[in-house]
């Protein structure tokens, strides 16, 4: 008993389906895989398009409470971009004279998202010699401002 | 096997063109999305140039030996509409709570911005910074009587 010439063409057949198929499946799912990195990188250039942020203490005055030990400064931020800022102690950085504030000595207001138009406060503990210094705020997208400000 | 060549064709080029529609689509939706960015951005950058104000009048006055009411006049001197609610103002470097008399600060008009309870006394000076909803910001500074 052997295999006519129907047989071998359906195993044929069966072969190049299921090759084509387990073709398709690697190209759909490369294609996905594509997709969703397209879809993140997308949402990624949309939030630093529309992150705008501003330091606006009055470098002359900032205000300090020394009722606390090390003292507490405060800093004022405004979000004036378009997209609200995600305002927690692990997605921001707070440079100060080029010193990362740790955890520990940050403080935020609000403590979560800051909407477009409106005031954060930022609380460093740290002790600053009289003089001028340089505060640093970096959001998580990179996005970054800077003040001058004296003591 | 004619047969099979042009099936297993058929399923791979099926498959490409769900694929490519996949890809077309999230690059649809992406460009879309940029744009949309890109539009809020450049109407920002648009507000942020035609903005302008200046203080044109402060009044402090004395309501106990310790504190001051504080009344703030803005000109709107540019071309935007700003949001009274969004303003921050400032004093001796302290972001103070206010009320103001009307929610727009349309351009060409005036805006009163009112805060009570500042700690100082009669004759004492101070630091003003008046900042708006897009970073626009002025300095004056204002006697007690």
């Amino acid at each position: 008993m052997s295999f006519g010439e129907s047989g071998v063409h359906v195993i044929f057949f069966v072969a190049a389906v299921v090759l084509a198929t387990s073709i398709s499946a690697m190209l759909v799912t490369t294609v996905e895989k594509v997709s969703i990195g397209l879809r993140v990188q997308g949402e990624n250039l949309e939030n630093k398009i529309g992150t705008d942020f501003k330091i606006v203490n009055d470098p002359v005055n900032i205000p300090v409470n020394n009722s606390v030990s090390p003292p507490e400064y405060t800093f004022y931020i405004k979000n004036i971009g378009t997209k609200s800022i995600l305002m927690t102690e692990s997605t921001l950085t707070v440079l100060i004279d080029g010193t990362h504030i740790s955890d520990a000595n940050l403080r935020l207001d609000p403590d979560g998202e800051l909407k477009p138009g409106y005031l954060g406060q930022i609380f460093v503990r740290m002790n600053l010699a009289s003089g001028d210094h340089k505060v640093t705020v970096i959001l998580e997208n990179g996005f970054s401002d800077s003040m001058k400000f004296t003591i | 096997m004619g047969f099979s060549t042009t099936a297993a064709f058929a399923i791979i080029m099926i498959s490409l063109f769900v694929s490519m529609s996949f890809i077309a689509g999230e690059l649809v939706k992406n460009f879309n999305d940029l744009n949309l960015a890109v539009k809020r951005q450049e109407h920002q950058k648009y507000k942020l140039e035609n903005t302008d104000f200046e203080i044109s009048g402060v009044d402090a006055w004395n309501t106990t030996a310790s504190t001051y009411d504080l009344s703030i006049n803005l000109r709107n001197t540019g071309a935007v509409t700003l949001d009274a609610s969004k303003f921050t103002v400032m004093v001796d470097g302290i972001s103070y709570d206010f009320t103001y008399n009307r929610s727009n600060f349309y351009p060409l008009e005036g805006l009163r911005l009112n805060l009570t309870d500042l700690p100082g006394g009669e004759s004492s000076n101070h630091r003003l910074k008046v900042v708006a909803e897009n970073g626009v910001e002025k300095y004056t500074t204002f006697t007690v009587r």
